[in-house]
């Protein structure tokens, strides 16, 4: 029924029919919901941007979007109730309040199957997000463990005097012991081969940026 | 259904009554993901070697490995941000508090 109500011939407006440019709010909603989306997954993540993008993130997206539609919908019928000075405006008013009555009503919403409550929509929402949230600090881990361990495998193959010379002036040290020797003491401990010991703690600790420049 | 799901995981990774567990945990869960290296600066060895594969056991972090064991990473997962919702929220770490 919603479908039909958007592919279909749009009314231009008037009692009972939907705002003109009824469809520009359909996807103005939907661009909301990507939006919204996106500030979410990555306030959660707390990492880069790039690893937000994984399969749960648009299952998210898609719930997220759906409720939009759906309560930009119900809005499009009560905004035509404003002053008809602004019926031009008509398609923005129904997605705002669309998408804001989604936030504060229809989240809370139960579904219910046989008269017993089964998950609000927000509920929902919740676990999609969580979903997404954790596929997505497990590509940030991966990409990032993988750009470390090039770079040490990188690192590794300075010569020594160099890299300890780096070492020394970027990375820090707990007392009085130099970095270069308490990496070492740590590596011999660990049976773990120096060199890449100490490219394994450069990688982690100093920008990339400035490993990289080092490195040319 | 969510708080008890909250409550499920909380209770089976035994984060209530077990304090180093939840600390461990806790500075897993709020920087998502952290090497051991990193994580050694905070607690002994021994500590870790205790409360690690028992967080893994619950399916609260996983270990993406590296050559060298003091740079794996550990990263907090769906379960775990579950959990971690849950010892946020003070109502429900009252009522698993009664409960233990």
């Amino acid at each position: 029924m919603i479908f039909t109500a958007v592919t279909g011939p749009i009314p231009s407006g008037g009692a009972g029919g939907l705002p003109r440019h009824f469809e520009w709010a359909i996807v103005s909603a939907i661009a909301f919901s990507f939006v919204v989306g996106v500030i979410e997954i990555d306030r959660q993540v707390q990492k880069t941007l790039r690893c937000c993008f994984v399969p749960q993130s648009f299952l998210y997206w898609f719930l997220l979007a759906l409720g939009n539609v759906v309560a930009t919908l119900l809005a499009a019928v009560l905004v035509q109730k404003l002053d008809p000075s602004l019926s031009e405006a008509y398609w923005l008013f129904a997605a705002f309040f669309g998408v804001f009555a989604f936030q504060g009503v229809l989240k809370n919403t139960n579904v219910t199957i046989s008269g017993k409550g089964f998950l609000t929509i927000d509920d929902w929402l919740k676990k999609a997000l969580t979903s997404a949230t954790a596929a997505s600090i497990a590509k940030d881990t991966n990409l990032n463990d993988i750009e470390t361990g090039q770079l040490a495998r990188e690192l590794a193959m300075v010569p020594i005097s160099k890299l300890n010379a780096f070492a020394t002036m970027h990375l820090s040290s707990d007392n009085q012991v130099s970095v270069v020797a308490q990496l070492d003491a740590i590596a011999a401990a660990n049976n773990a081969d120096p060199l890449l010991y100490k490219g394994y703690a450069i990688a982690n600790a100093v920008p990339r940026s400035l490993v990289r420049a080092f490195l040319r | 259904m969510e708080p008890v799901t909250a409550i499920q995981i909380v209770l089976s990774a035994n984060l209530v009554n077990n304090a180093l567990l939840r600390s461990v945990f806790e500075a897993v869960a709020r920087k998502r993901s952290v090497k051991i290296r990193d994580l050694k600066d905070q607690f002994s060895s021994e500590q870790l070697e205790h409360s690690i594969p028992a967080l893994k056991g619950a399916d609260l972090i996983r270990e993406s490995r590296a050559p060298i064991a003091d740079f794996s990473t550990l990263y907090v997962t769906e379960n775990g941000l579950t959990a971690e919702r849950a010892l946020k929220d003070q109502n429900l770490m009252d009522a698993l508090t009664t409960r233990v």
